[in-house]
């Protein structure tokens, strides 16, 4: 598998992972460190609102400039959770440039927020 | 427990620990005491759909805070004595989880926006009368032991219960934590069971026999009836390959496979708005006597059933067995270079 | 007629009554219909041609796995899609030709540009109804479900008044009204991940499906789907089939959960290799 389409299957795994619902509140934690919050801006590349596994992948930049996806995930929210907070297929749209605030992946080399609270570029929240 | 590993368990879909049940203990050598259950009757009368049959359709609930087995220190009490008792019992005893946020800890569940059914019993299992599972048969806690210990490696896929798997929930319709919404449909001869997650059951109710017993299958083999106003349905054909506990939110003790059950679920309507739901699940190479619990089935009215499209987003399970092997190369490099 | 025939008609009768046949009418002749005088679709159909290998003109062929030899060819059939082939934008076409090119896995694994009917992904619609397998409707008044044997592929069609998708899926939100006695489905709201057939037929999220489902007699529907994605597509386009159902004595769905037939190819590479020292 080349380095960046092992890249991408581990976004998607994190990805993934933060989005089915999750018994006990520790399930993200071997994935993502909850001792520590980032912030990044990116732009959506996908965003599917389906049920378990909604789907968020944002274009961004890491700290050496790179292009990476970062996969976005929303904690033990499933898909009906997000909806029932107000998200539908139309809150995000592809291109669109949004900030995510949450917790970090902890694998090296991979880009992914769990937990995550999103702001537009107007400073709204979002949903 | 391994990291990877709960990252599969979260994709237990919402699955409660409602109680990790202690273990059950063997059975002494006794005569296995044989019993029927006969579920209390109702004086209620369903309206009918235009051909005739008792009329259950829509969507139903059933999350519960009540656990399979009576706690220990509710021993000998088989009922709350009113509302108010069962409440504080529940604001004290339900789940815990967290909600959407960053890991703040937990905190109980009962009063945020699940939908518990009231049940004042202090127990599901209703049969026996102790609240608790019958003994093991010698033979199925040996059985026990070995499809644990064996599990316990993560070789396989097989290792991980069905729901991990994204194959089937369960039947008999167990408690659920999350996306538990079930829907009642019928036609002239059928009725189907559809909970939102995985499994949609079939039966037809013109006591035609049951599949060929060379067919298994995860949620079995289900054919119905109607007793005056209550649906009696009884299932087989089911694998050995769907066991219970694990992931799969009865806590039950895991590693009893389903194989050589016989489940007979009555539904029983008691109001429009309440289905009480028994279930006797008997295998007499499993356990030395039959078991019934009572699940109380609610109508919701707001619930619309969703797709659920487990195996389509199922990264986890193959991220869980990577890591169990990532984790087992570790561990023998530190193994060799000790040497 | 003896006293003996007549009493063994009634007795014909009777049992005919009991597996569930309406009195509004005698078999095979007219269409059934419920008590509130629709067209009753409940029942296990199956529609009977390929075009879940290809809903246009196709002739035999061996298939991409060469292993499976003639068990695993691609079986003739006419095209389903009525007045000519599927008017496809010329950029989307190019992408029908590479899905064509990578319909099969060449290497184990989770591969997701291949047809997800490999992967037994959610079909979407309208592939589930022509899959190789049975499907059973459930009718009243209110709704209409249909259940496919094929993994757990299901769909709510609620009649009236039509609700808006609160997510996106495979199969797509449905909403159903009749049409006289034609049953008329709406179907939007569908993610991009499903194919048409197995050769590379595909869509956007854009798509729009309108189905019709009309008797042609007590045992036969004609089954008809626009398809609609200006994303991919110059115009809607239709395609139309026969349903047939399935009179096999005690006939029922079984189990097709088939994302467990697929594990070994999604996670072989991920199974505990005991070592022999």
């Amino acid at each position: 598998m080349t380095r960046s389409r092992l890249v991408a299957a581990l976004v998607a795994a994190l990805v993934e992972a933060g989005g089915v619902p999750l018994a006990a509140h520790h399930n993200a934690a071997p994935l993502f460190d909850q001792t520590k919050t980032i912030e990044l801006e990116g732009t959506v590349k996908v965003w599917r609102l389906s049920n378990p596994h909604p789907l968020l992948i944002l274009d961004a930049a890491n700290e050496k400039g790179e292009k990476v996806e970062c996969g976005v995930s929303f904690g033990n929210a499933a898909g009906t959770a997000l909806r029932r907070r107000g998200w539908t297929p139309e809150t995000l749209k592809v291109g669109e440039v949004v900030t995510a605030k949450g917790n970090p992946a902890r694998a090296a080399d991979v880009c992914g927020i769990d937990s995550a609270v999103l702001t537009r570029a107007d400073g709204r929240p979002v949903p | 427990m391994k990291y990877t590993r709960l990252a599969v368990a979260g994709l237990a879909a919402a699955v409660t620990v409602i109680g990790v049940s202690p273990l059950v203990s063997p059975a002494t050598a006794q005569a296995p005491a044989v019993t029927t259950f006969t579920p209390p009757a109702s004086t209620y009368t369903p309206p009918r759909t235009p051909w005739g049959d008792p009329d259950l359709m829509g969507v139903w609930d059933y999350q519960t805070v009540i656990r399979m087995q009576r706690p220990m220190d509710l021993a000998g009490k088989a009922r709350f004595a009113s509302d108010a008792e069962y409440l504080a019992w529940a604001k004290v005893n339900a789940p815990n989880r967290d909600s959407m946020g960053a890991g703040v800890g937990a905190y109980n569940e009962f009063w945020n926006e699940r939908n518990f059914v009231k049940n004042l019993n202090t127990s599901l299992i209703v049969d026996p009368p102790d609240g608790r599972y019958p003994p093991l048969t010698p033979q199925a806690e040996q059985r026990r032991k070995e499809i644990l210990s064996k599990a316990r490696e993560y070789a396989s896929w097989e290792d991980y219960h069905a729901l991990e798997r994204c194959l089937a929930t369960h039947t008999p319709n167990g408690p659920q934590a999350y996306n538990s919404g079930t829907y009642i449909m019928q036609s002239p001869g059928w009725i189907m069971i559809v909970r939102e997650r995985l499994d949609t059951r079939i039966i037809p109710l013109d006591g035609r026999p049951h599949i060929g017993s060379n067919i298994r299958q995860w949620n079995g083999d289900s054919v119905g009836r109607w007793e005056g106003s209550m649906l009696v349905v009884e299932t087989t054909n089911f694998t050995d390959k769907q066991r219970m506990g694990g992931a799969s939110g009865t806590s039950v003790p895991a590693g009893i496979p389903f194989g050589n059950f016989k489940v007979t679920e009555y539904f029983v309507p008691v109001s429009a708005e309440r289905i009480e739901y028994y279930a006797t699940v008997e295998d007499p190479t499993t356990w030395t006597r039959p078991w019934t619990f009572n699940l109380p089935w609610e109508r919701d009215r707001d619930y619309r059933i969703l797709e659920y499209a487990c195996h389509e987003g199922n990264i986890a399970l193959g991220n869980s067995m990577r890591g169990e092997r990532v984790l087992e190369a570790e561990a023998a490099k530190k193994g060799e270079a000790g040497k | 007629m003896s006293i003996t025939k007549i009493a063994g008609a009634v007795a014909f009768g009777v049992v005919c009554l009991a597996v569930g046949w309406s009195t509004a009418q005698t078999p095979d002749q007219g269409i059934r219909r419920t008590r509130d005088g629709k067209p009753d679709l409940n029942g296990i159909w199956q529609a009977m041609n390929t075009a879940n290998y290809n809903l246009e003109d196709h002739g035999t062929e061996p298939s991409q796995v060469i292993l499976t030899g003639a068990v695993g060819a691609v079986f003739p059939g006419d095209s389903v899609v009525e007045g000519g082939p599927i008017p496809y934008r010329p950029e989307a076409l190019a992408r029908r030709e590479q899905n064509r090119k990578n319909a099969m896995p060449k290497t184990m694994g989770r591969h997701l540009d291949i047809d997800p009917e490999v992967n037994c992904f959610l079909p979407g619609v309208p592939r589930a109804t022509y899959l190789p397998h049975p499907f059973q409707i459930f009718q009243s008044p209110e709704v209409v479900w249909i259940s496919y044997q094929y993994s757990y592929a299901r769909r709510e069609i609620p009649i009236g008044k039509p609700t808006e998708a609160p997510i996106e899926s495979y199969m797509g939100w449905s909403n159903g009204r009749w049409d006289g006695d034609t049953f008329v489905v709406d179907v939007t709201a569908f993610t991009d991940q499903t194919w048409l057939d197995r050769s590379g037929n595909y869509h956007s999220e854009a798509l729009h499906v309108v189905e019709r489902y009309t008797p042609l007699g007590p045992n036969h529907l004609m089954y008809e789907a626009t398809i609609e994605d200006p994303k991919t597509f110059t115009r809607p386009w239709r395609i139309s089939m026969p349903l047939y159902r399935r009179m096999d004595r005690n006939v029922r769905l079984l189990e097709y959960k088939c994302p467990e037939v697929v594990e070994e190819l999604h996670l072989q590479e991920f199974r505990k290799v005991t070592q022999v020292r």
